[in-house]
């Protein structure tokens, strides 16, 4: 194994069965070390978190995916059984193509369906780290708009530096609206 | 190992085509200035029809007519404030960023508005869908009259 300054691809190897004899030899000895030890366990944990998870969502999905896939199995199918006669000509190249398509799909189908639920399972992970999605708070006097199925006008922030805001949220079938009325401080001043 | 790199690549793709849409360079609102009382029969301006239903609700349903000062359509560049006068005062917007609601563009926008004396009356951040509206309303007259500026973007 080759002595790489950071140990984690190591241990990451390790712990996927990735590693040769002499190399498994290599990190057990560093499993020894307190610190690799207890970042292998935790390696261990998040891993086996992620594989659960994973299993759940393929687990539901599958009957799902199941339908799916043999609808899109019998289209192929129809596809190859009508041909209109203008596409005759060229029936024999993208019939190879086709073939080609679906075989290579049928090969890989248990690669892409896992690939596809995994990838699905990532982005559901890693979407409250992508930008714009962060927590947006309301400050001022305002009243915090209820929930509707459609999103009414949301009042971010409200400053009314001579009196006070009242926040209402109105939705007809013209649309919704935000209504902030402003009482001031001193009527007098009006 | 083959798994999971697609899984990744994949997610990856999922992230960027399901993020935020890039912010439309412009946006183009229309304003209504309108002062609010009460008189003998209700009337409501023609160019205030859009806006009918909900001037007959609460706050707006202490004064059963409703007058138009003043209307405005602008056209709004990502980040650039526009001010303009009022009837009772002036206001500015500032386009700052859309994103995408449940169904249609979200667009994030700041508002303020001054009295005719050039006090500040609200300094606010919006985050409306288009078409949807954003009003801004004060007594006026000593509480006798309403004053109320109306804006809604598409």
């Amino acid at each position: 194994m080759k002595q790489t300054p950071n140990i984690d691809l190591d241990l990451m190897l390790h712990l996927d069965g990735e590693l040769d004899a002499s190399e498994e030899g290599a990190v057990a000895a560093r499993l020894e070390e307190r610190g690799v030890r207890a970042k292998a366990e935790a390696m261990r944990e998040l891993g086996e978190l992620v594989r659960g998870h994973i299993e759940l969502v393929t687990d539901d999905a599958e009957p799902r995916l199941a339908t799916m896939w043999a609808e899109v199995a019998k289209r192929l199918d129809n596809e190859d059984g009508v041909a209109p006669p203008a596409r005759a000509a060229r029936a024999s190249d993208e019939g190879g193509l086709w073939r080609a398509l679906s075989g290579w799909i049928e090969r890989y189908r248990g690669h892409l369906l896992s690939g596809a639920l995994s990838a699905g399972v990532v982005a559901i992970l890693l979407r409250p780290a992508a930008p714009g999605s962060e927590d947006r708070h309301v400050e001022g006097t305002t009243a915090v708009p209820a929930t509707f199925v459609s999103a009414p006008p949301e009042i971010e922030s409200l400053d009314v530096p001579n009196g006070t805001g009242s926040v209402l949220t109105i939705e007809d079938e013209d649309g919704a609206a935000a209504i902030v009325w402003v009482t001031p401080d001193d009527v007098e001043d009006i | 190992m083959k798994t999971i790199l697609t899984a990744l690549i994949t997610g990856a793709l999922l992230i960027i085509a399901t993020g935020p849409a890039a912010a439309e360079d412009s946006v183009d609102c229309a304003f209504w200035e309108i002062r609010a009382s009460s008189g003998p029969a209700e009337k409501i301006a023609p160019e205030l029809k859009p806006l009918e239903k909900k001037l007959k609700r609460p706050p707006f349903s202490s004064w059963n007519t409703f007058e138009l000062l003043s209307s405005t359509r602008r056209t709004l560049p990502v980040l650039k404030a526009q001010s303009f006068k009022l009837t009772e005062g002036q206001a500015s917007v500032l386009y700052r960023e859309s994103g995408e609601s449940k169904k249609k563009r979200r667009l994030s926008l700041s508002v303020t508005m001054e009295d005719k004396d050039g006090k500040r009356v609200v300094d606010m951040k919006v985050n409306v869908d288009v078409g949807d509206y954003v009003a801004v309303g004060r007594s006026i007259d000593n509480g006798k009259n309403g004053h109320v500026l109306a804006l809604s973007c598409h």
